[in-house]
């Protein structure tokens, strides 16, 4: 198998913190609601000098580097940075990063009006909606600041990319996070009724402090078990849509490669770049204690300091190879090709750090199964030189 | 154990699970779209970050 790991120089995705806050208070967000409190410090919407700073940097890295990468506009909610500020802003990040740069909108899809789809369209800025599934999966925690669903607002958003014909080549898809709790038939069926070209599934974040919810004890498989339900139904079905993170471990068995994080052997060179600002690790890290996705030794912002010289930082370097896992048992383990270890964030433990395998370790194990299950009835098998359908 | 799929001995009965998997996965529209992508992918190719339903970034959130 060729091994695509960049260098560690590399930047492949860069965060675009534009709004601190969010017009939704989802109640398992790792931004707001898993202990850390960072987002309190920072200025609601990005400021214009960080803006210009940000795009100047992104720039630089780009001249440098050669290779292509994406920008995130991210938050909090990124639309409460407002249609006109997200017109300058995307115009800056469109002349500093020609395609193919991805420019990429991550919305909870509430202000998604056709004046902010058409500054998408003119920039070329795809968009992906967080949308759970049905009414009653979705409005059980996607609420706003009283408890409210948020249901009907975020299916007008989805329905204004899917009803524009030059909006829906931008559309990448909705992303939702999974309640073991639910059907997984009535949520793959509620998402492919979206019209969403692609589906993107998160489990709730959690780690070995911190046990996910709806899961038992680490060795339990409610995940696991809704996904194998979840990868039944995707394979089975004659007209699927794409389901990325099954997609992604697929493709590692059958011999290709993830596009994500979270699954797979390839690192990735993510960084985020905080509302004032301030320039941290992948915001995930969030997840596994308060303000885990600061850099420990320097503090360094667009607004003095290069986001080069941070890629070649020996602290970059070490935030960079921690995507790998180093528990014994993960080093040992056949299917860490397929699973990677997980996502960082899930591996933490108050005792060990992150030297665990993730919290999630039996769920993979029990959906990797499934998928050699699946592979092996088709027959298909990975060669030297490529992969070989029965 | 061993799997019926892989017996070699023609009085061997497959398991109706395995025939019916067996099936399901030969009309797989995912699993064909996959093994067609994987097949044509060009691994001296540089990786686009785009490469994949072109809008896709690395960050899993």
């Amino acid at each position: 198998m060729v091994t695509r790991c960049p260098p560690p120089t590399v930047i492949d995705t860069v965060l675009l913190k534009v709004a601190s806050r969010c017009n939704l208070d989802c109640a398992y967000c790792y931004v707001y609601h898993m202990g850390d409190d960072g987002w309190r410090a920072q200025p609601a919407r990005m400021p214009d000098a960080v803006q210009q700073a940000a795009v100047r940097q992104l720039a630089n890295v780009y001249a440098h580097q050669g290779r292509p990468f994406s920008v995130v506009l991210h938050g909090g909610e990124p639309l409460l940075l407002g249609a006109r500020r997200l017109r300058n802003l995307c115009s800056r990040l469109r002349s500093a990063l020609p395609a193919p740069c991805g420019i990429h909108l991550q919305t909870n899809g509430v202000l998604l009006t056709d004046e902010v789809i058409d500054v998408c369209v003119r920039f070329d800025v795809g968009v992906s909606i967080s949308i759970d599934g049905p009414r009653s999966v979705h409005d059980r925690f996607r609420v706003d600041h009283e408890g409210g669903g948020s249901f009907d607002l975020v299916r007008r958003g989805i329905d204004r990319m899917t009803a524009r014909d030059d909006a829906r080549p931008l559309f990448a898809g909705v992303l939702a996070v999974i309640d073991p709790e639910s059907s997984p038939d009535a949520v793959y069926e509620s998402l492919k009724a979206t019209g969403a070209p692609a589906v993107d599934f998160l489990v709730r974040d959690g780690n070995h402090a911190r046990p996910p919810a709806g899961k038992a004890r680490a060795e339990s498989t409610e995940y696991g078990r809704w996904l194998v339900r979840l990868l039944d139904m995707y394979l089975g079905d004659p007209d699927p849509p794409r389901v990325r993170v099954l997609d992604d471990m697929l493709r590692i068995l059958l011999g290709g490669a993830a596009q994500k994080e979270g699954v797979g052997a390839d690192d990735y060179g993510i960084l985020v770049i905080d509302t004032d600002g301030r320039i941290n690790k992948n915001d995930t890290l969030k997840a596994a204690r308060p303000a885990a996705d600061r850099f420990e030794q320097t503090s360094w912002s667009v607004l003095s300091d290069s986001l080069l010289d941070v890629v070649r930082s020996p602290e970059y370097g070490d935030y960079y190879r921690r995507q790998r896992p180093t528990a014994a048992a993960c080093r040992a383990c056949r299917e860490r090709e397929i699973c990677g270890g997980g996502m960082v964030a899930h591996r933490w433990s108050a005792e060990r750090g992150f030297d665990n395998p993730s919290v999630f370790c039996a769920d993979q194990l029990l959906l990797i199964g499934r998928m050699r299950e699946w592979v092996a009835a088709r027959g298909a098998t990975r060669t030297t030189t490529g992969v070989f359908d029965g | 154990m061993a799997d019926p799929r892989e017996s070699t001995d023609p009085r061997s009965v497959p398991n109706p699970e395995d025939l019916d998997l067996r099936v399901k996965s030969l009309g797989s529209a995912a699993l064909t779209r996959l093994i067609d992508e994987v097949r044509n992918d060009d691994p001296e190719e540089p990786f686009s970050p785009t490469a994949y339903n072109r809008m896709y970034h690395r960050h899993n959130r």
